[in-house]
């Protein structure tokens, strides 16, 4: 199966970004494809590279990093929701797909909503994460 | 062709969980996740609400990591409450061609 | 051949930016061609009441934005009977013509669906 996921909760705001990780890790393993994680509402702090947490304490951004480097899986964060959210430099001539070196966390890109609809078009199943 | 509902929030703070049931029906199947799980916890009045459903045939099943997390095993739930790991609910999201996040 | 989405709208105009962004999603839908569906139920159908007038810079009527639904053809516009009855609401009092449902047969209309987003 072919699964399009929305993830809405930002990173310590609610479970919703925990887990949904745990359901794609799941649904990787079990043999079924990931066709986008696109990240809307609260969802867009997610990509923050900024997020820095103690040491000892787990690291959400990091590990969607981690899932794009070992699984190539597709992590669009919404670019108005970014945008509104100040993820992005001021009302720059980002283009969808560029993110802004040192704000964006590795692995996600940027993108409209016409990802999410592209995502649920070309899927199987819709999951969407909130909190 | 049935919904897959997904309650998150305790229904203490919030009446996701019976607004979901408002609009499920049999064949149907509600997962409690996230706090969503302490609907679940035998005694209260959220896990008589979860028994009328079953007796529709609405299966209702809840994360087991997430009742792990809160410290509830399974013998402490409703009657009839079921619960799924992550792979379980991957297995109910292919099974049911929809889902609904309340 | 195009997918059909529900959404369904549950919260009030003014709750932060959700239901603002929700509904961009949905009118992208509908820029993508994809047959949209919108139901009001709980706290949504606030959304519709007549009247409203936020004070404040640039604030608008969150009614000025359900106009956008037209302009995209978005006319399947639900309003669920018992959220109306609940909260002491009549369809007179709502700014857009929509078809009312009863709770019973929401199931029925999320089962039509092959995408459902909840809002």
């Amino acid at each position: 199966m072919k699964f399009a996921i929305q993830v809405n909760g930002s990173v310590f705001g609610s479970e919703a970004g925990d887990s949904a990780y745990q359901f794609i890790r799941a649904a990787i393993e079990r043999g079924h494809e990931i066709v986008r994680v696109f990240f809307y509402h609260e969802g867009a702090y997610q990509g923050m590279a900024q997020v820095s947490p103690p040491d000892d304490e787990p690291n959400p951004v990091k590990r969607w990093s981690e899932l794009v480097h070992e699984c190539g899986t597709d992590l669009v964060i919404c670019i108005s929701a970014a945008q509104r959210r100040g993820l992005l430099d001021g009302h720059g001539d980002l283009q969808s797909g560029e993110a802004p070196v040192g704000r964006v966390a590795p692995g996600f890109r940027i993108g409209g909503l016409g990802q999410w609809v592209d995502a649920c078009i070309r899927a199987d199943r819709v999951l969407i994460f909130r909190p | 062709m049935a919904v897959l509902h997904v309650v998150s929030r305790s229904p203490w703070v919030s009446p996701s969980l019976q607004q979901c049931l408002h609009r499920a029906r049999k064949g149907d199947a509600v997962l409690l996740s996230s706090d969503g799980v302490y609907a679940a916890l035998g005694g209260s009045e959220s896990a008589r609400m979860l028994g009328a459903v079953l007796a529709d045939g609405i299966d209702v099943y809840c994360l087991l990591p997430d009742l792990e997390k809160r410290g509830i095993v399974p013998s402490q739930l409703g009657e009839g409450l079921e619960t799924v790991d992550y792979d379980g609910f991957v297995d109910l999201a292919v099974r049911l061609p929809r889902s609904c996040s309340w | 051949m195009a997918k059909r989405f529900l959404f369904l709208l549950r919260r009030g105009p003014y709750d932060g930016l959700w239901t603002k962004e929700c509904l961009d999603m949905l009118l992208t839908a509908a820029a993508f061609d994809q047959q949209v569906t919108v139901l009001f139920s709980d706290d949504g159908v606030f959304q519709l009441m007549s009247g409203q007038r936020p004070r404040g810079a640039g604030q608008r009527p969150f009614a000025t934005f359900l106009g956008a639904l037209s302009f995209y053809d978005v006319d399947a516009l639900f309003v669920e009977m018992e959220s109306l009855q609940e909260r002491g609401l009549k369809v007179e009092q709502l700014v857009l013509p929509v078809q009312l449902v009863a709770r019973n047969d929401v199931a029925a209309l999320l089962d039509e669906q092959d995408v459902l987003v909840s809002c």
